[in-house]
């Protein structure tokens, strides 16, 4: 039965067509697109958070007594002054800005090793979901933040006895919070319910020239800003085994930076960790 | 870009783009399906490149990239209408008997799981043994053989098959017509 069903199998695609030019030109072509819509989502990413930024600023600059920021929006609302400003406003203005974490997030869109020092907008709690803080124009929000990454490396807690493994590197990276689930070239989100899945691009760096990119799933981009409709949330933790030889005992920096999505676009975080490895012990002459 | 890798999967993707693109006739049931999923998958395969030096490697994970695609498609898009410059022909039955019977296990393909059809095409079509097809679909061989089974169960409900499976024996389609080679 093996044979005939082979043999159906063969008889049914013994038709393919033939391509229409070299298929590796179409191939490289899509990977072009793939990854020229990834750096157009960094950068809009960064961009809609600059602007987030500076709406945020331009609202805390408004004094109790002065008027809302005017915002020039075509067929927007025209504010209406019913009388002098008394000292005691009877309501809080309203603050423009885009999106719900944009204040949770350090200013251009990169999280780096260095811890915040102060008390700043990126240390900040969240804002109240209670009290919305964007226009609703369309009905849907995207889901309320925060939306973080964080990651650790943990050591594992027994190391290779065996000495000649000594040159071996293994490490568990802990990754958790909360982020976008990133969505499909043609549409939909990742089935993967599993947290490191729904990263959108990651990368290490051994610290000796070892390069490696983890990207799961080649194809997909945050979803866009402007459609909170096609954003889901998804929040947890996973684990995720690192492994390395190196060809020569030293300390080497172990870089790792991955790429997540947020309402306001993609973020990237970056750790580093130094790993010392040491020689084997060598073998005794005979 | 490295220009030796790229030149390397360049060197694979025209070799064994025809191959790969019949597994994904398998799978899709369409050949312009087929090509977009071939394409699709080579492109996130393009990424690990760097890790997947060898032929085998490649092509290995080329098929698992492809298995696990064109499940994620079939959730996502393939149900819906798929818009087309040209009208498709008006199907009809086909007065060949060659054909109607390709037609009838193209019909009865579909009919099964996605990940029901990659296993009996991994098995049967690329001839691979079922830890390979097991490693190739991230699942344990005994899910293999147990899809398989079903897989085929179902093929001889069509009455496609005219033997029965050895692993699960099922009982001879009683009516209707056997295609015997």
């Amino acid at each position: 039965m093996t044979d005939e069903l082979k043999a159906k199998f063969q008889a049914l695609v013994q038709d393919a067509p033939e391509p229409d030019g070299l298929p590796s030109d179409a191939v490289f072509a899509r990977i072009k697109t793939v990854r020229r819509r990834r750096t157009t989502g960094l950068v809009a990413g960064l961009a809609t958070t600059a602007v987030a930024t500076i709406a945020l600023a331009a609202g805390n600059l408004t004094g109790i007594d002065s008027a809302p920021p005017v915002t020039h929006t075509p067929n927007g609302p025209t504010p209406v002054i019913t009388g002098p400003p008394t000292a005691t406003p009877t309501h809080t203005p309203t603050k423009t800005s885009i999106g719900a974490s944009a204040s949770t997030l350090a200013p251009g869109g990169q999280e780096s090793d260095t811890p915040p020092t102060s008390t700043t907008t990126s240390s900040s709690p969240p804002p109240n979901t209670d009290k919305p803080t964007s226009p609703v124009t369309t009905g849907i929000a995207a889901p309320p933040g925060p939306y973080r990454l964080a990651f650790r490396f943990e050591t594992l807690t027994e190391p290779d006895p065996d000495p000649a493994n000594s040159l071996n590197v293994s490490l568990i990276l802990v990754a958790s919070g909360s982020v976008l689930a990133p969505t499909f070239e043609e549409g939909g989100v990742l089935s993967s319910s599993k947290f490191q899945d729904n990263l959108l691009y990651s990368e290490f760096w051994w610290g000796d020239g070892t390069h490696v990119e983890d990207d799961w799933f080649g194809g997909v981009f945050c979803p866009q800003p402007d459609q909170p409709a096609t954003m889901k949330k998804v929040s947890g933790g996973g684990n995720r085994p690192l492994g390395h030889r190196y060809a020569k005992a030293g300390t080497y920096k172990l870089t790792y930076s991955a790429t997540y999505c947020t309402p306001t676009g993609p973020k990237k975080l970056t750790r580093s960790t130094d790993i010392t490895v040491t020689a084997p012990p060598a073998s005794p002459k005979p | 870009m490295d220009p030796g890798l790229d030149e390397e999967f360049a060197e694979f993707v025209n070799g064994r783009f025809t191959a790969l693109q019949r597994f994904g006739y398998l799978l899709t049931g369409e050949w312009h399906l087929a090509e977009d999923l071939v394409q699709t998958s080579l492109t996130k395969v393009w990424f690990h490149r760097k890790s997947l030096r060898s032929g085998n490697a490649l092509e290995s994970y080329t098929r698992t990239v492809m298995v696990n695609t064109s499940t994620q498609w079939w959730r996502r898009k393939w149900k819906g209408e798929t818009p087309t410059e040209t009208l498709p022909e008006p199907t009809a039955p086909s007065e060949f008997g060659t054909i109607d019977e390709r037609d009838r296990l193209l019909r009865a393909l579909a009919t099964l799981p996605r990940r029901t059809r990659a296993a009996l095409a991994l098995r049967f079509f690329e001839d691979l043994p079922d830890a390979e097809v097991a490693k190739i679909m991230g699942c344990s061989v005994g899910t293999v053989k147990s899809t398989v089974s079903r897989g085929l169960a179902k093929l001889r409900e069509h009455q496609l098959l005219s033997e029965s499976d050895p692993l699960t024996p099922a009982p001879r389609p009683t009516g209707g017509l056997t295609y015997d080679r």
